[in-house]
């Protein structure tokens, strides 16, 4: 596959091109360079053209491990990234829905995102569609949507029926009337469509299901939402999904298995508390290095925990237990809710 | 004996029982700080006031703590106890904290300890010391006709000039200048108290302040060592310090952080011992700031009488000196109300 690399700036260019190489050969069983290299080259470059991280380097970067990786929490109100203020590209926000305010992620192009994306899709889901029927937010209105821009570069013939005021269900059912397809859907917008319609998906479709809940109240849990989709949408694969705005890589799983990252993805499991590394098989906090950030953040550290496996995969499991509340002080949610509205 | 007499008798068992068993998450010095600050406001002096106020006890009290800290149930108990009510104190399940020991050096007081939600049955008064998710819940749940008074989740500030304050006996010794007050405020609890001041504003030079504060933190940490800290609180905290690290100045020792930033990159999120200081060229920058969060702000604890209008219009319910933040007296504002007159249904003869 042909993947134009020109956005990028020559002092850039050298570091797609080895991205590249190394996404085609592990593809392949065959990494063009070690994982770790590759790493640290794009954290020396980087930290050379990002403040924040080279705000965040301490001491010397030999290691995998040593790579700072940037709490998502920072991607709100700092820039994080290499691309100068002024700099044309992609941007991508967080929905802002749990911690206040919204992340955002700069790239100059999505073409390596896009390689990456659709290629470890390609690999996870059993048949690749013609056709997507998304209970997601329309890319051409919401252009800052990572999700809807990953999704709607899978098929050419595609429909969005999710919108501000919630989900579109005679629209979804509508496009879904002329036979099977991929169906994308947030939990969130999967629960909504349970309640409302809960019939069966033509046969064929395969169902992915991405998110969590945050921000949304819903009487489901997502292995509830898991259980209900397959007993009444009966789709033909159910699959979910992993992604981050902050990360331009994704893991692919299914209701009962680990999530499985692409090869220029690893997981790290740390102790919250310490910092520490987990071994694998025990829970902890996530931080990802992902070799397709070439233009933000090659490592981040999230508010999510899971257990990492021998072989990579990484078993999700929500969001780091709040502190049972032990004092009586606002909680994030809480802050963010009472914040009043300067423009108000 | 009066029933004021028994809940002072209990009070004196409190005061000298051991209550390492009850730490939860503080360590045994920080519950014995908190433990005697708390039972300190419940005076014979303030318990005869109260107890002077007219009115009719509520026959069964609720007290329900869901997230709280751990003494703030003893004051509600104590007063409805006073009154003549019989009290259920509702604790979260596995995690009784203080209501045992409350219960076990309670004589004949009435007061029965419980995790069960079903513990609303019966009751005229109801009060919950927790999110506000919770009160909803709660007045959701409430027998029909009972009163339910919610107390949710509050932030609060300090604001800090460098003037004298006169000697107050409640301050604890070692901790009377006004940053060694502002470390014994954001000390108690951890710092997860709605009372303790989670940003610092001053108006002295950021590099001075962090500096008298962090040699006040560093003390206060050696005689109140920190307790518990938890997963979400330690990764949340990192964020913080990266965050810092990039756009302020960090004073940092063992279990306490002071986070140098401007004011736009405040939060009044309160993490343990964790607190922010911000330096601003005058009072209006700092009542701007807090401003955002004016209808959550609690108490303001300064050293500038002359701040009060100013911190009352944005929200501030409680406005008190340096050191006296997560200490106040019995007979107080909290969340904008005086708290003593829920504690019974108060009548009026006139006749």
């Amino acid at each position: 596959m042909s993947v134009d690399l020109s956005a990028w700036p020559e002092e850039a260019r050298p570091l797609a091109r080895r991205i590249l190489a190394f996404i085609e050969g592990s593809l392949r069983g065959r990494p063009s360079e070690p994982f770790e290299e590759l790493a640290l080259a794009l954290h020396r470059f980087q930290a050379r053209r990002c403040p924040v991280r080279a705000s965040l380097t301490e001491g010397p970067v030999d290691r995998l491990v040593d790579i700072p990786a940037i709490p998502v929490g920072l991607f709100k109100d700092l820039p994080v990234g290499t691309l100068p203020p002024d700099a044309p590209g992609i941007r991508f926000l967080t929905s802002g829905t749990t911690l206040g305010g919204r992340g955002e992620h700069r790239m100059r192009s999505d073409a390596l995102y896009l390689h990456g994306a659709v290629s470890w899709a390609r690999r996870c889901l059993p048949t690749w569609p013609t056709k997507t029927v998304n209970l997601l937010l329309d890319p051409a209105e919401h252009p800052t949507s990572s999700l809807s821009h990953m999704v709607a570069a899978f098929a050419p013939k595609q429909s969005w029926h999710l919108g501000p005021r919630g989900i579109d269900a005679e629209g979804f059912r509508r496009a879904l009337a002329q036979g099977p397809a991929f169906v994308g859907a947030t939990s969130f917008a999967l629960a909504a469509l349970l309640q409302r319609d809960p019939s069966p998906l033509p046969p064929g479709c395969t169902l992915m299901i991405t998110g969590g809940f945050k921000g949304h109240t819903t009487d489901l849990d997502q292995d509830s939402l898991y259980d209900q989709a397959a007993t009444h949408l009966r789709p033909a694969e159910l699959v979910t999904e992993y992604g981050m705005t902050e990360l331009s890589s994704q893991l692919w799983g299914r209701p009962d298995t680990a999530y499985r990252p692409p090869p220029w993805l690893r997981a790290i499991v740390i102790d919250p508390v310490t910092e520490e590394p987990m071994p694998c098989g025990e829970a902890g906090q996530l931080r990802f290095v992902d070799l397709c950030n070439l233009d933000g953040s090659v490592a981040i550290e999230t508010l999510d925990q899971g257990i990492l496996s021998e072989d990579g995969s990484v078993a999700l499991l929500g969001r780091l237990p709040e502190a049972p509340v032990r004092g009586c002080s606002l909680t994030v949610e809480e802050a963010w809710m009472t914040r009043e509205d300067p423009t108000r | 004996m009066t029933r004021w007499d028994e809940v002072r008798a209990w009070r004196d068992r409190l005061r000298r029982a051991d209550i390492v068993d009850a730490c939860d998450d503080l360590s045994p010095e920080g519950l014995r700080e908190a433990v005697d600050s708390a039972l300190e406001a419940l005076s014979d002096e303030a318990l005869h006031d109260v107890a002077s106020l007219r009115g009719q006890p509520f026959a069964r009290a609720v007290v329900i703590t869901t997230g709280t800290v751990p003494t703030a149930a003893l004051e509600w108990v104590a007063l409805l106890l006073g009154r003549g009510s019989q009290v259920t104190w509702k604790h979260p399940a596995g995690r009784p904290g203080l209501a045992p020991l409350a219960a076990q050096l309670a004589g004949g007081l009435p007061l029965r300890i419980t995790s069960d939600r079903d513990c609303l049955d019966g009751a005229d008064v109801i009060v919950v010391l927790g999110s506000d998710e919770t009160v909803r819940q709660v007045r959701a749940a409430a027998p029909k006709g009972a009163q339910v008074y919610g107390h949710g989740h509050a932030w609060s500030c300090a604001w800090v000039t460098g003037q004298p304050l006169p000697p107050d006996r409640r301050v604890p010794s070692g901790f009377t200048s006004s940053w060694g007050r502002v470390a014994a405020d954001a000390t108690l609890f951890d710092g997860r108290g709605c009372l303790s001041p989670v940003v610092v504003f001053t108006s002295i030079p950021l590099e001075r302040a962090l500096d008298s504060l962090a040699t006040a933190m560093q003390a206060a940490a050696e005689r109140w060592p920190l307790g518990i800290v938890h997963p979400s609180e330690a990764a949340l905290e990192r964020q913080r310090r990266a965050h810092t690290r990039v756009v302020g100045t960090r004073r940092r020792g063992e279990g306490w952080a002071l986070h140098g930033v401007s004011a736009r990159y405040v939060s009044p999120v309160a993490l343990p011992r964790s607190v922010a200081v911000v330096s601003v060229p005058s009072l209006d920058q700092a009542v701007e700031c807090a401003s955002q969060w004016g209808q959550a702000l609690s108490t303001v604890g300064t050293d500038d009488p002359t701040s009060a209008a100013a911190w009352f219009e944005i929200g501030a319910t409680r406005i008190c000196a340096l050191g006296r933040m997560q200490r106040p007296p019995l007979d107080r504002v909290h969340d904008g109300v005086r708290w003593i007159y829920q504690t019974f249904r108060a009548t009026a003869l006139e006749l």
